[in-house]
């Protein structure tokens, strides 16, 4: 027998919203379910396209592996609903040229035959649901497909799926999402499936399923099985107060190492000791007064005002926030809840051919940038008298000289000549990158002196690939300036592709 | 370039693309400053000490538990 697949299209009725009827169209949709998409959906998600049978790949994986196992039958099909920001969608809107509702469409979520944890997969544009640049979010998205009965629809955002509390743990859930994230951006990663993750726990503590916590170390395990070359931080160091009481604080060391992976655009699996997320972002303060290091100088992560996570018990795109922040989505966990202070352990799942750690990557370059500072004081501080902010990213270098030219390429003619001699240099697939602007100018997304070293040297050896200040670019011991006049050349845009763009 | 003995302009033609070169020693001076920042950390085993205490640490960490 054929079952038919006919797309269900809610909108609010008379004495019944669309949220009362997406849950009498979807008897598996639990109570918890509802009110996590609820919560982040109501305001912009203005119909729903129902699609009451749909086979979806993870959630076959689990059933296959573990609920056909049980003794109670379940389904291995699920409900897939389909979220746009306008009412009036008809049908044959859906059938013919849907790729004009793509501007409409928020993303889907796979509605699972399992107990009270039933998000399967699900992706939500950020930009939709009130996370845009422009509202101050700077986060990861990736774009992924979906075919309601046949025609496509596009939506760019981060995964999620919910625990299921049977097989899977929030590690095994935050680990699928930043695999598929990977593997749906680039090619080079393999598709992982979320018992793939169960069967690459560790088993030295026991059998692995229903429902056991994982480790650091399998994260590590799995991350490098992926094809990632994870780099874990301890994010604690022990402090002792007047009183000689010995504490465990956040590491300021450690978190702007973590910083630094986050502005190259990992997706980085962070945990308070307990519940583990994915940290895909951050909003930024520009109000804040960080304290200037030895040199005085600024790291941008101290303008860093909260992380956007992904956590498996709420809607995505969460804020973490320091302690006393109104907009922390931690303080609702009990005892206390938690903060950015609470971050535990990081596991950044790097690529391969970055061998330079970030911390000996800032010391290189803030070597350099004294030197540039004695040497070309005007170029690095543009005449301003406020502190430096530095900007430490990794990126690929094709990333980086495409977002340099698409800056100073128009209509034939050229803005910043630097743009194109950085482009036709012979660079490494990935670069470490600071940048430098006086505060004024850093508030203004421009900056004065960028140094790019080469990710795959090692901490002992001279990695500088090039050094740019205002108008003078250091390459290979020369100083080379423009010899054509009237360009201003003493500040240049920041490199933001690693969040948010695509 | 002197910016006050020139007018701005916004762009050039592609071609017209022109550098000069001179000879800097801006990047020996930064290695040289590295280097003396490094202080020398090499154990006889092969790890530096630096390593070696952080794998140390890592043991006494141990494990943590996400659920």
């Amino acid at each position: 027998m054929t079952d038919l697949n006919e797309l269900i299209i809610l909108e609010d009725q008379a004495g019944e919203s669309r949220w009362d009827l997406f849950k009498q169209k979807c008897p598996t949709l639990s109570d918890w379910g509802l009110t996590t998409l609820h919560s982040g959906l109501d305001a912009y998600a203005k119909s729903i396209v129902i699609e009451p049978n749909y086979v979806c790949k993870d959630h076959r994986n689990l059933h296959s592996y573990f609920y056909s196992k049980k003794f109670k039958e379940r389904s291995s099909v699920c409900v897939r609903a389909h979220f746009f920001d306008r009412t009036g969608i008809k049908r044959p809107d859906l059938m013919e040229n849907p790729e004009r509702l793509n501007d409409n469409y928020i993303g889907y979520s796979v509605i699972r035959p399992v107990s009270e944890r039933c998000l399967g997969r699900t992706v939500i544009d950020p930009y939709k649901v009130g996370r845009k640049v422009k509202d101050g979010f700077y986060m990861l998205r990736t774009q992924f497909k979906s075919h309601l009965n046949g025609p496509t629809l596009n939506v760019c955002g981060y995964p999620y799926m919910s625990q299921d509390t049977e097989a899977t743990v929030c590690a095994h859930t935050a680990l699928w999402s930043m695999c598929r994230y990977l593997s749906e951006r680039y090619t080079v990663y393999p598709e992982t499936y979320p018992y793939d993750f169960i069967t690459g726990t560790t088993d030295t503590d026991g059998r692995t399923a229903p429902y056991r916590g994982m480790t650091y170390t399998d994260y590590s395990r799995l991350l490098t099985q992926f094809g990632c070359h994870p780099e874990i931080l301890f994010m604690r160091e022990e402090t002792t107060n007047w009183w000689g009481k010995k504490s465990s604080t956040l590491s300021a060391e450690k978190f702007m190492r973590l910083c630094t992976y986050v502005e190259s655009g990992f997706p980085v699996l962070a945990s308070y000791r307990g519940p583990v997320v994915s940290v895909v972002g951050h909003t930024i303060d520009h109000t804040r007064k960080p304290k200037p290091n030895k040199h005085g100088w600024i790291d941008s992560s101290g303008y860093l005002k909260q992380f956007v996570v992904v956590d498996d018990n709420f809607f995505p795109y969460r804020l973490l926030g320091y302690q006393g922040d109104p907009g922390n989505y931690g303080g609702v966990y009990p005892a206390g809840g938690y903060a950015m202070e609470s971050l535990y352990t990081a596991v950044c799942p790097l690529p391969e051919k970055v061998y330079l750690p970030s911390e000996q990557a800032r010391e290189q370059c803030e070597a350099l940038l004294k030197t540039l500072i004695a040497t070309h004081p005007a170029e690095v501080t543009a005449g301003k008298t406020n502190p430096l902010v530095t900007r430490l990213f990794v990126t690929t270098a094709s990333a980086f000289k495409r977002r340099k030219l698409e800056k100073s390429l128009a209509g034939g003619k050229v803005t910043d000549p630097f743009a194109v001699k950085i482009a036709d240099m012979h660079l490494p697939h990935f670069l470490w990158v600071m940048e430098v602007s006086p505060l004024e100018l850093y508030r203004q997304g421009t900056c004065t002196t960028e140094i790019v070293l080469d990710t795959t040297a090692n901490g002992l050896e001279e990695c500088l690939l090039y050094a740019r200040a205002g108008a003078k670019l250091i390459l290979n011991n020369k100083v080379i300036e423009l010899k054509n006049p009237g360009l201003n050349l003493s500040m240049f845009a920041q490199y933001t592709h690693n969040l948010g763009e695509l | 370039m002197n910016p006050q003995n020139q007018t701005e302009v916004a762009a050039i033609e592609f071609d017209a693309i022109e550098f000069t070169e001179t000879p800097t020693d801006i990047v020996v001076e930064a290695v040289r400053e590295y280097e003396a920042s490094q202080p020398d950390l090499k154990t006889e085993d092969g790890f530096s000490a630096d390593s070696a205490w952080s794998f140390l640490a890592h043991q006494v960490v141990g494990h943590e538990v996400g659920q």
